[in-house]
């Protein structure tokens, strides 16, 4: 492949007509018919693929940006070779939040006689068979604690019950606070509506 | 895609031994000519234009 100007080509077809062909041509018509006589055969052969011909015309295309910038290959599949396994579903451990609760057996205990046989006796598996039930709720939930108040009817002084321990002095918490946020901001949810 | 040029690979290659050798005789200008026209179009040699 050569790169030679429009204007070039046709000079060259000029001098070659004129038979005034200088030194410097020589290299390039060899060149040219060379490149010539492989086109021709590929074509005459019919099993020239358009990459075939691509290839033989525009050479091996070697420059990739994979191939400049290695990263960018393991860029593009991060973990291609590391699928997860597995359905995809959660199990019961993944549910770390949640509310524990014991069930015991209701009529059974550890040593009991077996009710379905009547010859063995029961024993304790180390694993519990463990249910997960989800439940909707709302974002915000809010807890009203009634104090009572006594009044004096003489000097008029109020008395009032102590509020219970762990409520604070604040009407909203930080995870109030935080979840207005977030259905302000995240969903769009407008205040009116919180 | 159709050919213009018709010529046998056998005659190219004198040609081109010819070409190498500088003995060009005089009917190997014409076939010459119409070569390099034909490699113009094909893209063998790109016609680059200066626009």
């Amino acid at each position: 492949m050569t790169d030679l100007p429009f204007e070039e080509g046709r000079e060259l077809v000029g001098r070659i007509l004129s038979k005034s062909i200088i030194e410097d041509d020589y290299g390039l018509l060899a060149e040219v018919v060379e490149s010539h006589m492989s086109l021709c055969t590929a074509l005459k052969e019919k099993n020239a693929t358009i990459r075939k011909l691509q290839h033989m015309l525009f050479g091996a295309p070697t420059e990739k940006a994979s191939t400049i910038i290695p990263e960018l290959k393991k860029m593009a599949n991060p973990i291609k070779n590391e699928e997860p396994t597995g359905h995809g579903r959660n199990g019961a451990s993944s549910y770390t939040g949640a509310r524990k609760e014991t069930l015991f057996h209701p009529f059974l205990k550890k040593g009991d006689l077996c009710p379905e046989c009547q010859k063995g006796k029961v024993y304790m598996l180390a694993t519990p068979s463990v249910l997960v039930r989800i439940t909707g709720m709302a974002p915000l939930g809010a807890n009203l604690y009634e104090r009572q108040q006594l009044r004096c009817n003489l000097c008029g002084e109020v008395f009032v019950a102590d509020a219970p321990e762990g409520v604070g002095h604040e009407k909203y918490d930080e995870t109030a606070a935080s979840m207005v946020g977030l259905l302000k901001y995240g969903a769009g949810m407008p205040f009116n509506r919180i | 895609m159709a050919r213009k040029v018709k010529v046998s690979r056998k005659k190219e290659k004198a040609l081109l031994k010819r070409l190498t050798s500088r003995t060009l005789k005089d009917d190997d200008y014409a076939l010459l000519a119409e070569i390099v026209e034909e490699s113009i179009e094909l893209g063998i040699i790109p016609a680059k234009t200066d626009d």
